[in-house]
């Protein structure tokens, strides 16, 4: 049963603790030794250690141990010890414990070695926590917490190009992983209701029948097999070996490598027993077996050796997992501890050698058992343990291995064929460990060069513990605890009771007879290796099993980088085909909502046709013609000039129409707006580069003939769609409006004024105006900083373009005449005033005639432009000081937002209207309101006027 | 009536779409104003009632013309012309920048 | 009363009010950029208030504008969705302005560079905040202005053609946005949001309405660079200044997903469910292909834009999948992503501004890194934000869009998304190995001083925090998700009136 523990989470924290320590003790003490550090660090895990053990006895009554810590809505961050956490914490931080301080001598001098304690510490922390954790989130933060850290340890010498291409690979296949489970997690929370173990190993039945369960196993078999090398995962496992050996000893064949078969042993009594995951683990796990067993037998690389002897344990693991026998559980178990045991001894060893030899190449090392009698022992005893030879520990592994492989409830050929297997990986691993210790310590040393002594005692240490162990824990093998706990463990992973007891000699019987197989046949492959390799070496199968899949890998990175170049490709940067997509794809758009055709009732259209007789309406068909011939002829037009005119047309027939609608405001606005964007037009086409803007007129013909038709296709489609709108539209009238009746209703009683138009602008919807009014503002401000200070700053030729050399007016784009002729002065000098005193008409009555601040603002601003045009730009400014564009802009701006304000202290409705003249009683002529509306439309105007100027001065003469 | 008035806003949409399309940016800017034009009339068109006189309160006997639809064509007048002329700045510096008024010739940024 | 009432749009005039005031003090350039961070600074708190009045309330907080009740005048609605979004904002337009603080481009020196940032700020926050359609044009065209601007002005060479060819889309988008406004105008009488979502269920069938639908999406899908409408994305976000770049990628394109929450939710209930395929499909389109292109794209500020085209995929997707799980997943992502690109965008602006040319090309910043370990730590820590890896702010957002689609079933969906989301993990470090990892060919020093890291190391810390006390966060995102479903609530607080 589960008893809550509160200092559940401090081995973890301890764990913690030190990898903060490492560079704190950095920042103390610059100077401060590796070996020390190692020492002092290698506390941490130990302490973890025995905070472990010291919860066995209460394990050992079969309870387990749960923590939690709310972390988000409907997420936990929980620990949860039974025995199988525990087993593998002890595991965790034992080999921990002596890897940190073998790094401690591996590093030596090297000053930035904190860099690595700090991250195997952190590393440790989350294989600790996801070996404890309690849910399956929590499991999944721990998770990615060991690929990330891996990532950083494999990188550990980023100048290395192999290092950062084997870390980048182990963390793409990792993490790819992580996804699955992640999702595979997701879905069993979702289909037991609960993240905790607690819940969820109650849950079996409910998750073996639920119809999600075949995406399940998936998922989570695809980020278990990634995490513990399956085939064909496995080939990042090799490249990893760039990591400094301490870091390979502990990741990738102590730890990390086997959280993989953690989860599947874990989930094992909710997701296993059934057949499909029978086969599915027994397969991947023979073919990880035998591929891995066959390679390591090729290699020449010590590290690389070990890596696939360590893939081929992995392979056996996941298969033992796969049966639903109680012995393969207590095969499990005892595999798990010795694997750790030897393995982690040996890649120690390898380190030393490397280390000292300076070579980790089989083919030049030998001999150095002499040299190094201390590390051959070491490594001689862990050998022998994976070669599986009594009285070594690994020798009961292999015994129970083999005792599963005959099982019971198996056609027959798949029965024999899993125990060929079996006897056959354990041959070849008898053979590999010869090799292993053979070529690298006896012998006749094959490179003269190499000289080597053993290394300082501390640092043998470290691979000495756990050989010595692997020998201990065979020789008396009748220890209580450590059977009770790897019963337990066993038992959690089975589900049901598994008894384990550690007694080596179980009598003549088909395990012995089978081992006595391998032992024979592997002493076989050793002898005649030389042959065994040369032929493996010819077989093309093991050629393919060898480069094949990392092969394929990389072929599968090309791909998606081939893929990727596709993509970006699609961002060509021509702004027309930009523009044809998203026009498609906007009509594809009404067609969805619409259907094709969209429907349209022409009901109304019938006798509208009739009352067409009058002059007005015919003015209305002209100025139709009027709009339609100058539209067509803004296309037709060779010319750009023409062309500009030709908009100002149409615009001018726009106004006639409002004005026939009768909409009188918008109609005056129209034509101002339309004689501006003229002169702006023009101004820009003055500035255009001259010669190019003559290579135009042919571009026109140069576009192909395919790309126009497609233009006037699209367009044409839009046009039809707009058709189609306004004339529903047109013939859907009248129709109810919500709003406008109240509009005509309130405008006279709230305002005071009588033109609703311009009391929708300033005070129904005075927000809208306010802020209509800073885009126009924020336009001026912006071309004005656009030309002044940006394409100054890039030298682009636009800030010192002679458009027009000074003094000279704009006479020569065709406005006038080729010099200033004295109407032009006279005009100039009008018109200045006119317009400022049409402007404040327009302002004062604007309220209840036609007319309003913006056209006030356009109208003095036209003014103010036409001095430009005729006085050029210094003479203008000498002739106006007091007009300070963005000034008055930020005026205007301000003033509209405080118009506002009034409206607030008088009816505490922020932009309400407030008539000041009725409140403090000044008299007026009739027709003028002193009013917010009248505040608002002065900032309008004011706003305006510096927008437009600004403009125009700097389109006008953008040279300073 | 209505069907011609339907007609000029769609031509006058459709020409706008052809014109931002061409590869001289100076049709293509006027493309965007023709743009605006048509889409003015269009919200005149929104109108919900013929109206008999401008909208004002009490001058002459009548029902005035439906007032929302104008006063949205004058804000989205104002914005556009705004914008506008900031674009034609634009056009301006670019087309010195990379010496070119075709607007295919604006591929600095690809990819 | 008065306060309570006008709480709702502080956060829009203060920052405008900032803005007016930077245009005005042209003779002190010094207090410019204090006005800015002032301005935002003030926003942010009242945006904080308004979100906690909104929470203490039960439905939403209105102000009409000029005391004209709704529908007739211009309606401000702040409700848990608008007040999440403007939180956001607020929060990191306010990292952005320190960010342009210590910034060395030319482009912040101009006189014009803080107002215009603040009127960027305006638009976006009464772009969340209005209730009223065609205000809402209005500030997003106030928006789209600003920030077309800031990026024609940009130190970048590229800048004023980036923002030339956004214009011109983005003009394309207010185009429709107005014909949907007249279509909505023809069809229902009316332009407010709750008055709309009152009227269209009663609709009859043939009217203009689905023409305003499709004319809104569009818009809405241009804004938010959904897949095929995003060309002018990559460019806007990669060529603008680095402190606009790190807010138009982050908080700026959210605008059209609060775009889309809104019509799916609120105004256009019965095409919801069009618009949610629609969304599912183009959001699965965009993680692809943004991630795709990200991979392949040969400058890290590039490479963050098309990121983000895939990260709002993730957002679409979540909208798309229509459940409260996954409208709260798609908050929480859209609030996370913030966080997270604008810190990404400004490290890389960082180390353009240390490497030895002006550029975040990878052929220039490779190798730069080397010497920033400080950099590097952030860069490392916001990439596993991005890639969605435990313990920051972007697992949590990826979990949870995962568990929406886990929870209504969403295989398929899944499996294209957990497929195209290893491609962020490539982009991502292979991005970091090239810049802190790899020695660079060139023999060029790294600049000694650059931009500060105040900024993004602040939003770094926000990435952690928010993954390791996700709680707050998430409790607001599904408070807001869960109002959302109550329309009636949404309309009697702007209307009055019976539900």
């Amino acid at each position: 049963m589960a008893v809550i523990d509160p200092y559940l989470f401090l081995p973890l924290a301890v764990v913690f603790a030190g990898a903060a320590l490492a560079p704190a003790a950095k920042v103390v003490n610059r100077e401060v030794s590796s070996v020390a550090m190692g020492w002092v660090l290698s506390l941490f895990p130990l302490a973890a250690f025995v905070l472990i053990l010291d919860r066995l006895p209460g394990l050992a009554q079969g309870m387990a141990y749960t923590w939690s810590y709310p972390w988000f809505p409907g997420g936990r961050f929980s620990l949860y010890m039974d025995s199988l956490g525990a087993f593998f914490g002890l595991l965790v931080t034992l080999i921990g414990f002596l890897v940190v301080i073998y790094s401690g001598y591996y590093f030596g001098r090297d000053r930035g070695s904190w860099r690595f304690f700090a991250y195997i510490l952190g590393f440790m922390g989350a294989m600790l926590g996801l070996v404890i954790a309690g849910d399956l989130i929590t499991l999944f933060l721990f998770w990615e917490g060991t690929s990330i850290l891996s990532f950083l340890l494999v990188a550990y010498h980023v100048s290395d190009p192999k290092a950062r291409q084997g870390a980048f690979k182990a963390l793409l296949i990792t993490g790819g992983g992580g996804i699955a489970l992640l999702l595979g997690a997701l879905f069993i929370i979702h289909v037991t209701g609960d993240a905790g173990f607690t819940a969820i190993l109650g849950s079996g039945d409910l998750l073996r029948q639920s119809q999600w369960y075949p995406v399940i196993l998936g998922l989570v078999a695809l980020g278990a097999f990634t995490k513990s090398a399956q085939f064909p995962f496995h080939i990042w496992l090799p490249d990893a070996m760039t990591a400094p050996t301490p870091a390979s000893a502990y990741l990738h064949s102590a730890t990390m490598v086997k959280a993989g078969i953690y989860l599947m042993a874990r989930l094992n009594p909710v997701l296993g027993l059934t057949e499909a995951w029978f086969w599915l683990l027994t397969l991947a796990g023979t073919a990880t077996m035998l591929t891995g067993a066959i390679l390591a037998l090729k290699r020449t690389d010590l590290k690389a050796v070990l890596a696939y002897s360590t893939i081929c344990q992995l392979g056996i693991l996941m298969m033992m997992i796969g049966q639903d026998m109680a012995i393969s559980f207590k095969a499990l178990v005892i595999g798990i501890l010795a694997h750790a045991l030897y393995k982690s001894a040996l890649f120690l060893v390898a380190g030393m050698v490397d280390h000292e030899a300076g070579t980790r190449d089989l083919r030049r090392l030998g001999g150095l058992g002499r040299s190094m009698p201390l590390t051959f022992g070491v490594a001689g005893v862990a050998a022998l343990s994976m070669a599986g030879l009594p009285p070594m520990f690994g020798f009961l592994a292999k015994e129970t291995l083999l005792a599963t492989a005959i099982h019971p409830s198996l056609p027959v050929y798949a029965a024999w064929g899993f125990t060929l297997a079996s006897v056959t990986a354990g041959a070849l691993m008898l053979a590999v460990s010869g090799r292993l210790v053979w070529d690298t310590f006896m012998g006749r040393p094959k490179d003269p060069g190499i000289t080597a002594h053993d290394p300082p005692l501390g640092m043998v240490l470290a691979p000495a513990l756990p050989a010595l162990l692997s020998l201990f824990l065979g020789q008396f093998p009748g220890m209580k605890e450590e059977a009770v706990l790897l019963a337990g463990a066993a038992g959690a992973a089975f589900g049901s009771e598994v008894s384990v007891s550690l007694a080596l000699w179980h009598g003549l019987n088909a395990p012995l007879v089978l081992s006595m197989v391998a032992v024979a046949g592997g002493v076989v492959i050793f002898i005649r290796r030389c042959q065994v390799m040369g032929l493996l070496d010819r077989l093309e199968f093991s050629r393919a099993l060898d480069h094949g899949l990392d092969k394929g890998f990389d072929w599968t990175l090309l791909a998606v980088d081939r893929m990727a170049h596709r993509a970006a490709a699609v961002q060509q940067g021509r702004l027309r085909t930009y523009l044809i997509v998203i026009l498609t794809g906007a009509l594809g758009l009404v067609v969805v909502f619409n259907g094709f055709p969209p429907p349209l009732d022409i009901s109304g259209l019938s006798g509208i046709a009739m009352t067409t007789a009058t002059e007005l309406a015919l003015l209305r068909l002209v100025a139709l013609f009027l709009v339609c011939g100058s539209a067509f002829a803004c296309i037709a037009l060779p010319g750009d000039f023409s062309a500009i005119l030709a908009f100002g047309a149409s615009g001018l027939g726009v106004a006639v129409l409002m004005v026939l609608e009768p909409a009188t405001d918008v109609a005056l606005v129209q034509i101002v707006v339309d004689v501006l964007l003229v002169m702006i037009l023009v101004l820009a086409l003055t500035r255009m580069p001259r010669e190019k803007l003559a290579a135009l007129r042919h571009l026109a013909t140069r576009t192909s003939q395919s790309s126009r038709t497609r233009d006037a296709l699209v367009a044409g489609a839009f046009g039809l769609v707009v058709m189609f709108m306004s004339l529903s539209a047109l013939l859907s009238r009248p129709r109810t409006s919500e709003l406008s009746p109240f509009f005509e209703a309130m405008t006279k009683p709230a305002t005071g004024s009588s033109s609703i138009v311009g009391t929708i602008l300033t005070d129904f919807r005075g927000l809208d105006t306010l802020f209509e009014i800073a885009v126009f503002g924020i336009a001026g401000v912006g071309i004005y900083t656009l030309i002044r200070f940006a394409s100054a700053k890039h030298k682009d030729g636009a800030a010192d373009t002679p458009g027009i050399p000074e003094r000279m007016p704009l006479t020569s784009l065709g406005v006038g005449g080729s010099r200033k002729t004295p109407l032009l002065r006279v005009l100039s000098h009008i018109m200045l005033p006119l317009t400022l005193v049409m402007g404040i008409c327009d302002i004062l009555y604007g309220h209840d005639q036609t007319g309003d601040g913006f056209t006030a603002g356009v109208i003095i601003s036209i003014g103010i432009g036409f001095q430009y045009m005729v006085f050029g730009y210094s003479e203008t400014k000498s002739r106006m000081p007091w007009l300070k564009p963005s000034g008055l802009v930020g005026w205007g701006l301000v003033l509209a937002l405080a118009s506002g304000v009034g409206g607030l202290f008088v009816s505490g409705h922020y932009f309400s209207h407030a008539d000041f003249g009725k409140l403090w009683g000044i008299p007026l002529p009739k027709g003028v309101h002193l009013s917010s509306s009248m505040l608002f439309e002065v900032a309008i105007c004011l706003s305006v006027v510096g927008s437009v100027s600004l403009m125009l001065n700097t389109l006008g003469r953008p040279n300073r | 009536m209505e069907i011609l008035t339907a007609f000029a806003i769609g031509l006058t949409f459709a020409a706008g779409i052809f014109q931002i399309l061409q590869r001289n940016v100076i049709r293509s800017a006027i493309g965007l104003m023709l743009l605006t034009n048509a889409i003015s009339l269009y919200l005149l068109s929104t109108g919900a009632w013929v109206g008999e006189k401008a909208a004002y309160v009490g001058t002459a006997a009548g029902h005035p013309v439906d007032p929302l639809p104008q006063a949205l064509i004058l804000t989205a007048i104002v914005i556009s012309l705004g914008t506008t002329s900031f674009a034609l700045a634009m056009l301006f510096i670019v087309s010195k920048r990379y010496n070119t008024c075709d607007a295919d010739g604006l591929k600095g940024l690809s990819r | 009363m008065i306060l309570s009432a006008h709480i709702v749009i502080l956060p829009i005039l203060i920052p405008a009010a900032a803005g007016v005031a930077g245009l005005l003090c042209r003779g002190l350039p010094r207090l410019r950029p204090w006005i800015a961070l002032g301005g935002m600074a003030g926003s942010l708190a009242a945006a904080i208030v308004l979100f906690f009045r909104v929470q203490a309330s039960d439905s939403a907080l209105v102000f009409q504008a000029g005391g004209w009740a709704a529908p007739f005048g211009i309606t401000f609605v702040a409700d848990m969705l608008s007040a999440f979004f403007v939180v956001m904002s607020q929060a990191v337009l306010s990292a952005g302005v320190v960010y342009a603080m210590g910034s060395r481009d030319a482009c912040v020196k101009y006189p014009a560079f803080y107002p215009l940032f603040l009127f960027l700020a305006t638009g976006l926050t009464g772009a969340f905040l209005t209730g009223d359609v065609f205000n809402l044009f209005v500030f997003i065209e106030l928006l789209a202005i600003s920030s077309t601007v800031l990026t024609a002005i940009s130190d970048d060479r590229f800048g004023t053609e980036a923002a030339y060819k956004y214009f011109y889309m983005s003009q394309l988008a207010a185009f429709f946005m107005l014909l949907a406004v007249g279509a909505l105008y023809v069809s229902c009488g009316t332009l407010n949001m709750a008055h709309l979502a009152r009227i269209i269920p009663e609709l009859p069938k043939e009217t203009m309405l689905p023409m305003a639908v499709a004319f809104l999406t569009a818009a809405f899908m241009i804004k938010s660079a959904t897949f095929p409408f995003h060309f002018w994305q990559p460019d806007f976000h990669a060529a603008a200044p680095t402190p606009v770049s790190a807010m138009l990628s982050s908080v700026v394109v959210k605008l059209g997903v609060y775009g889309f929450i809104r019509m799916t939710t609120l105004v256009f209930l019965p095409h919801a469910q069009t618009i949610q395929i629609l969304l599912t499909i183009l959001g699965i389109a965009g993680i692809a292909y943004g991630g795709a292109a990200a991979i392949a794209t040969h400058n890290v500020k590039r490479m963050l834009a098309y990121s983000t085209l895939a990260q709002v995929g993730f957002i679409l997707v979540g909208i798309g999948w229509g459940t409260a799980l996954s409208l709260t997943a798609a908050l929480v992502f859209a609030f996370n992503h913030s966080i997270v690109k604008s810190a990404m965008l400004m490290l890389a602006g960082f180390l353009a501004s240390r490497a030895p040319v002006k550029s975040a090309d990878f052929s220039v910043v490779t190798g730069v890194g080397r010497v920033l370990p400080g950099a590097g730590l952030l860069f490392f820590m916001g990439s596993l934000g991005l890639a969605g890896i435990p313990p920051t702010n972007g697992f949590m957002s990826k979990m949870m869009v995962f568990d929406a689609g886990v929870r209504s079933g969403h295989v398929y969906g899944l499996a294209l998304i957990g497929a195209s989301s290893v491609l962020t993990l490539v982009y991502t470090m292979r991005a970091f190995m090239r810049i802190f990892w790899e020695t660079s060919q060139g023999k060029e020093e790294v600049k000694p001083q650059g931009d500060c890291l105040a900024a993004p190391a602040i939003l770094v810390v926000m990435v952690l925090g928010l993954g390791i006390m996700a709680g707050p966060l998430v409790d607001a995102a599904q408070e807001a998700a869960v109002r959302l479903s109550d329309t009636g609530a949404y309309i009697t607080a702007v209307m009055g009136g019976e539900k």
